[in-house]
């Protein structure tokens, strides 16, 4: 049991016994709680950055669930989403999911599932923090590279020798070389796979580009 | 100076109108209000009795025109023996010849235009899909026929001359045709109502117009009755009835067809509710202390919660149930007095006014209970339609009424909130609720209960402030008695 992880999970359930009877589950399993009782208050009143999960009542008055998934999707602080319906309707399971939703429980849902889905939302959560904060790092280090560098990089990447590099660059394969190297020191690697990987991180597509 | 008979019918008559001959006058029927198509059946009324009744009321219009039109002969004859005599015409013997020859084909003409008419009119009588009979003021049967005949085993019309009601129908309905038959020769006027008699074993209804038959002095000396059976029709309407009942069952269920998925989700947040409540329970009580405090809301909300579902189960039920419960005859007033009362306690709690216009007993036939909650829900709703107002101000006039048309009305009328903007049309509906916490029920379960009765249920925003909702149930006494 995640006993007082600490965590923040914030309800919306138009449903109050249900919204309140959720949170008192959730404090129980060790979470924070705030609970809300539609997705404008929710989208209003929510600090984002501090929920960790979203467990969202599919069926809410005026904006339903997947109108306020599709709104946060829109934000940058998007917690993970775990759907709760009364209806168990399949295409809008289907639709959330695809569009990244953790779960789709049915209520009468067991705390089993529920903290299951939770756990696993907090999981995915954490997940993506952590590729999030190495892509701001490796994008911090790209940064720090010169046009020159940058483009020495690009030829690196795609595979390109340092002679060919060169030729593409109009410089000579020396100078290559020695870019090459300020180039793997800046950045802090050691292989040419680390490169590669850091430059995955980044997700700046234009570096698996060659250079022209 | 001919009888004539010239009464209102119901229904096919006309090629009977036709083929009767031309009777002595007609005098257009009288137009009754109560009977759809009319034609006239004349009856010379001589002609049906001439020998049938005998003595007294032999055929005196047919001897009456016989006795002109011999006159009118003998004159001739006279005339013509003057010529004879006076030598303008000499012929001999011509005259007392021709006499003869007169009077011989005078007698045999004066019997055959009887027999005729009479062969004629026991035809159409006997092919008239209706029982038509007469009856002498002693109610002995004078005339039937075919199809009255046909009523009794071995009947012929012959056979049944002479009988009375008492030897061919129960005592208790042989009285009461009596009685009708007493009734036109008293009043000298035609009469229509249902008759009900036990036929070969078997209870039928029959549609009877009964009219006198009148001598040349007005009094009358027969009764003539005309009557159709209608017990198939009768039946065919209630076969309608109970089919009509299964349409409404099945635009039940197709209702809750479609409202299946909003049922599940009504039962699914309060179960939800209950499991997340009890999970939680149960986890405060592994703690170290247990949160016993938060554990005995934690059942509270639970037992609650429980009340709930076992709500929307139960409403469904009602909804869908078929049984139109146990029917008994009671005065809507009574029952409306009685809700009042058991709600004097909430209208004093939110100083609510209450008006009574109770106007009339309307007594309807139903089931009481359920006609008891419809007025406890209409008035709950009342209240509740108050709930914002200024204390003191709250207003509900409730009345009982009764029309022509559509029988007893109960009416509920508040000075609250009016009906939901724009979704009035609405509230009848399964789960449509303007309440925060209303469930929806409500009025659909109402409706479904005035409806099984036959009754309609609206609501109306009056012109000022609040809304109006009545509902009308048919009479007990309308049109259910035979």
């Amino acid at each position: 049991m995640s006993e007082d992880t600490g965590a923040c999970i914030a309800v919306v359930d138009d449903d109050l016994e249900v919204r309140r009877s959720l949170g008192r589950l959730l404090r129980a399993a060790g979470y924070e709680v705030r609970a809300f009782a539609t997705a404008e208050e929710f989208l209003n009143q929510a600090e984002l950055r501090a929920i960790d999960c979203l467990l969202l009542d599919l069926q809410l008055p005026t904006m339903g669930g997947l109108a306020l998934q599709e709104a946060l999707r829109a934000q940058e602080q998007c917690p993970p989403i775990v759907f709760l319906t009364g209806h168990g309707t399949v295409s809008g399971a289907v639709k959330a999911i695809q569009v990244g939703a953790i779960d789709m429980l049915t209520k009468p849902c067991p705390a089993e599932y529920l903290l299951g889905a939770v756990t696993r939302a907090l999981a995915a959560g954490a997940q993506k923090r952590s590729l999030d904060r190495d892509r701001q790092e490796a994008q911090l280090r790209v940064a720090r590279l010169s046009p020159r560098e940058r483009e020495v990089l690009r030829g690196v990447v795609s595979g390109l020798l340092n002679k060919q590099i060169g030729a593409v660059l109009g410089i000579s394969e020396k100078t290559v070389k020695v870019h090459r190297g300020q180039v793997m020191a800046k950045l802090g690697v050691r292989s040419v796979v680390d490169l590669v990987r850091l430059c995955k991180q980044t997700g700046d597509h234009d570096l698996d580009l060659p250079p022209h | 100076v001919e009888v004539v008979v010239a009464q209102p019918f119901f229904g096919q008559r006309s090629k009977v109108g036709v083929a009767m001959g031309p009777p002595k006058v007609l005098v257009p029927p009288k137009p009754r209000s109560s009977i759809r198509t009319m034609t006239t059946l004349g009856a010379p009324s001589g002609a049906l009795t001439s020998k049938r009744g005998g003595g007294c009321r032999v055929a005196h219009v047919e001897l009456g025109g016989t006795l002109f039109l011999a006159l009118a002969f003998f004159i001739t004859f006279m005339l013509f023996n003057q010529l004879v005599n006076s030598g303008v015409v000499n012929f001999p013997h011509v005259g007392e010849f021709g006499f003869l020859a007169l009077v011989v084909i005078m007698s045999l003409g004066i019997t055959g235009a009887l027999r005729g008419t009479e062969r004629r009119m026991q035809a159409i009588l006997d092919h008239v899909p209706a029982l038509v009979y007469l009856k002498d003021p002693l109610g002995r049967y004078l005339l039937v026929n075919r199809s009255f005949a046909a009523l009794f085993a071995h009947g012929t019309p012959e056979s049944l001359r002479g009988k009375t009601d008492a030897t061919l129908f129960p005592a208790a309905q042989a009285a009461t045709l009596r009685a009708n038959d007493l009734r036109v020769l008293e009043t000298g006027e035609a009469d229509e109502r249902k008759e009900v008699v036990d036929v070969a074993g078997e209870t039928r209804v029959f549609i009877t117009l009964k009219f006198p038959l009148p001598k040349p002095d007005g009094s009358p000396y027969a009764v003539c009755g005309v009557s159709r059976d209608v017990t198939d029709a009768l039946r065919a309407e209630g076969d309608i009835e109970t089919l009509r009942r299964q349409l409404g069952h099945a635009d039940r269920v197709a209702r809750l067809n479609a409202i299946s998925s909003t049922l599940a989700h009504e039962l699914r947040q309060p179960l939800a509710a209950i499991l997340n409540n009890a999970e939680a329970g149960l986890r405060l009580l592994g703690r170290d202390p247990p949160d016993l405090d938060e554990v005995r809301e934690i059942l509270g909300d639970i037992v609650r919660d429980d009340g709930r579902a076992a709500a929307v189960i139960q409403g469904m039920r009602e909804m869908l149930s078929q049984k139109r419960g146990t029917q008994q005859t009671f005065s809507l007033r009574t029952v409306v007095h009685e809700i009042l009362d058991l709600l004097q306690g909430e209208f004093a709690l939110h100083r609510v006014s209450c008006e009574r216009a109770l106007k009339c007993e309307c007594t309807v036939k139903a089931d009481r209970v359920q006609v008891g909650q419809v007025v406890l829900n209409l008035l709950m709703n009342a209240l509740e339609a108050l709930a914002n107002l200024p204390s003191g101000h709250g207003r509900v006039e409730v009345s009982v009424f009764d029309e022509a048309r559509d029988g007893a009305h109960v009416q509920v009328r508040d000075n609250g909130i009016g009906l939901p903007q724009g979704e009035s049309d609405r509230i009848f509906e399964p789960f449509f609720s303007s309440k925060p916490q209303g469930m929806g029920m409500g009025l659909t379960l109402s409706a479904s209960i005035i409806e099984a009765h036959g009754g309609r249920i609206w609501a109306v925003d009056n012109a000022g402030a609040g809304a109006t909702v009545e509902f009308c149930l048919p009479l007990a006494s309308a049109g259910r008695e035979v």
